[in-house]
C-alpha cells in the first residue's frame, strides 16, 4: 500500500484503508471515490465479500481485486456477486495497474453520466405528463362550456337550415371531449397507486353507462348485464371502472351499419381466485390481421389506434389480470377478462 | 322558484342562465361570479335550487356544500354541483350524500333538473 501511494499519489487522489471496516468508513466519508482496489484475501473477509457489502451504497464505484492466486471459480463469483471490473495479479505491474485505473475512471464517468441523464429524462417525462394532464383538464373545462353554448343554440335557434349544424357541431365537441378524457384517464391510470376495495359490479356498470351518456347513443345498444358473482370481490375500483367504461365506449363503435343496433351481453362470474368479465357483442367484428395489434397505441406500420383498448389492457395488467379477444368479422366480438381477487390484501391492509 | 347560479366562469353563468330560461322550469335566477358572495346571499335568503361549479379558486363545490349544510341544516335546498372533471374519486365522494345533492357533469342538463325537481 505504501508503494502504491508513493507511485500514484501525484496522478490520483489516493485514500487507503487497512481493513474492510476502515474501508467502509472511508467510503462514507468520501462518497465521490470512483475506483476501489481491494485485496482478495483479508483478515476475516474476502475482497468479494467486502465489495458485496458496499455494492448497494456505492453502485457506481468501479471495483478491482488484487490477488496472489488465480482461482477461476473465485473470479466468476467475484464478477457475478460483487460486479468486479478487473482481477489483477500480484505482484502488480505499475503500467498495467495505471491503465486499468484510467479505464475504470472512464467507465465510472460514463456510467454516472448515463445515470444523470436518465434522472433528467425521468424528470422531463414527469413534467410533460403533468403538463398534458393539466392542459387536458383545462381544455376540457372550456370545451364543456362550448358544449353548453351549442346545446343552448340548438334550443333557441329555430332558423331554417341552421338546425342541421348543431348536432354535427355537438358530435365534434363530444369527440374532442372523449379524446381529452382518454388523455386524462391515461395519465391518472399511470400515476394511480392501486388500492383494493370491494367492487359492486352492478353499480360500476351503471356509473359507466351514466358517464358515457353524453357521448354515446345507448338507444342503439341492447345491453344485458348479468352479474353472477357470489364471492365478495376486491380490486382497484378506479381501474375496474376504467376497463368497463372503455369497453362500453369501444362497443359503441362496433355497430353494424346494416343492422343499426348492437346487442351487448356483459356477464361477470366467479372464477378461481378472481372474476371473469365477458363482453360479447354482435357488431361488425374485427378482422384477423387486426387482432394482434388491437391493444397497441401505435401499430408497427405507424398508424394510430383507438386509445380505449390500450387503456383497457393497461388497466387490466396493472391489476395483474389478463385479457383476450376473439372475433368473427360480420358476426361480433368477445372480450374475456380475468381479474384476481385481492380480498386477502384488502383484509391485511384494513387490520394494519 | 328561486335559483342561485354560482360559477367563476362567465360563459357557464351565461349558458346556464339561458338554459334555465328556455326550459320548462319557471324560475327567478340570480347568478354570482364570486362564490363567497353567493354563499352569503344563499345563506341569508330562501333559495330552492343552487347550481354551483365544483372547481372555483376561492372554494370547491364540496367546500361550498359543507358551508350550506352549516347554515341551512335540515332545510337543505336542491343542490347541483357541476363538474368538468372525470375523476372517479369525485363521483364516489358525492354518492349517497343526500337526495337533494347531486354531482353532474357539465353542461347542465335542464331536462334532468326538471325531473329531479318534479320528484323533490
Amino acid at each position: 500500500m505504501v508503494a502504491f501511494r508513493a507511485i500514484f499519489r501525484r496522478e490520483f487522489n489516493v485514500i487507503t484503508a487497512t481493513s474492510a471496516e476502515e474501508g467502509r468508513q472511508k467510503l462514507e466519508d468520501n462518497p465521490d471515490v470512483k475506483v476501489i482496489i481491494s485485496d482478495y484475501l483479508m483478515k476475516g473477509i474476502t475482497g468479494i465479500e467486502f465489495f458485496e457489502s458496499i455494492l448497494e451504497k456505492h453502485p457506481y464505484m468501479i471495483r478491482i481485486i488484487l490477488t496472489g492466486f488465480a482461482d477461476q471459480t473465485a473470479m466468476i463469483d467475484s464478477i457475478n456477486k460483487a460486479r468486479v471490473y478487473r482481477f489483477l495479479s500480484k505482484p502488480w505491474n505499475e503500467y498495467d495497474l495505471r491503465q486499468t485505473i484510467l479505464s475504470a475512471i472512464e467507465l465510472y464517468d460514463a456510467r454516472k453520466d448515463i445515470a444523470n441523464h436518465q434522472k433528467e429524462l425521468e424528470k422531463s417525462y414527469d413534467s410533460l405528463n403533468q403538463f398534458v394532464h393539466k392542459a387536458s383538464n383545462e381544455m376540457r373545462s372550456t370545451l364543456v362550456s362550448m358544449h353548453g353554448i351549442v346545446r343552448l343554440a340548438s334550443l333557441e335557434n329555430k332558423g331554417e337550415g341552421t338546425m342541421d349544424y348543431w348536432p354535427i357541431l355537438e358530435k365534434g365537441i363530444m369527440q374532442i371531449d372523449l379524446q381529452l378524457r382518454n388523455i386524462i384517464e391515461h395519465y391518472e391510470s399511470d400515476q394511480h397507486i392501486g388500492i383494493s376495495n370491494q367492487i359492486d359490479f352492478t353499480k360500476v356498470v351503471d356509473r359507466c353507462r351514466q358517464a358515457l351518456d353524453s357521448f354515446q347513443d345507448f338507444t342503439n345498444i341492447n345491453m344485458n348485464v348479468a352479474v353472477r358473482t357470489l364471492e365478495p370481490f376486491y380490486n382497484d375500483p378506479f381501474r375496474v371502472q376504467l376497463v368497463i367504461s372503455n369497453l362500453l365506449n369501444y362497443v359503441g363503435d362496433q355497430i353494424n351499419p346494416e343492422k343499426g343496433t348492437i346487442s351487448l351481453d356483459i356477464e361477470i362470474i366467479d372464477a378461481k381466485n378472481g372474476v371473469q368479465i365477458m363482453f360479447t357483442d354482435d357488431g361488425v367484428g374485427i378482422k384477423n390481421e387486426q387482432l394482434s395489434g388491437l391493444f397497441e397505441l401505435i401499430l408497427s406500420n405507424g398508424s394510430a389506434q383507438d386509445i380505449s383498448l390500450y387503456l383497457v389492457k393497461q388497466a387490466v395488467e396493472n391489476m395483474n389480470g389478463t385479457i383476450d379477444v376473439t372475433s368473427i368479422p360480420g358476426e361480433g366480438t368477445s372480450f374475456n377478462i380475468f381479474l384476481p381477487n385481492n380480498q386477502s390484501e384488502a383484509n391485511a391492509s384494513s387490520t394494519n | 322558484m328561486q335559483v342561485a347560479l354560482i360559477d367563476d366562469n362567465e360563459i357557464d353563468i351565461f349558458v346556464n342562465t339561458k338554459l334555465l330560461e328556455t326550459s320548462s322550469i319557471s324560475a327567478s335566477i340570480t347568478s354570482y361570479l364570486n362564490p363567497l358572495v353567493g354563499l352569503d346571499e344563499v345563506c341569508s335568503n330562501n333559495i330552492d335550487v343552487i347550481i354551483v361549479d365544483n372547481q372555483m379558486p376561492e372554494i370547491t363545490g364540496y367546500g361550498f356544500l359543507e358551508k350550506i349544510i352549516d347554515c341551512k341544516g335540515d332545510a337543505l335546498p336542491v343542490m347541483i354541483v357541476l363538474t368538468a372533471s372525470v375523476h372517479n374519486d369525485l363521483k364516489i365522494k358525492y354518492e349517497g350524500l343526500h337526495p337533494n345533492i347531486q354531482l353532474w357533469e357539465k353542461p347542465l342538463n335542464v331536462e334532468a333538473l326538471s325531473s329531479l325537481l318534479a320528484e323533490a
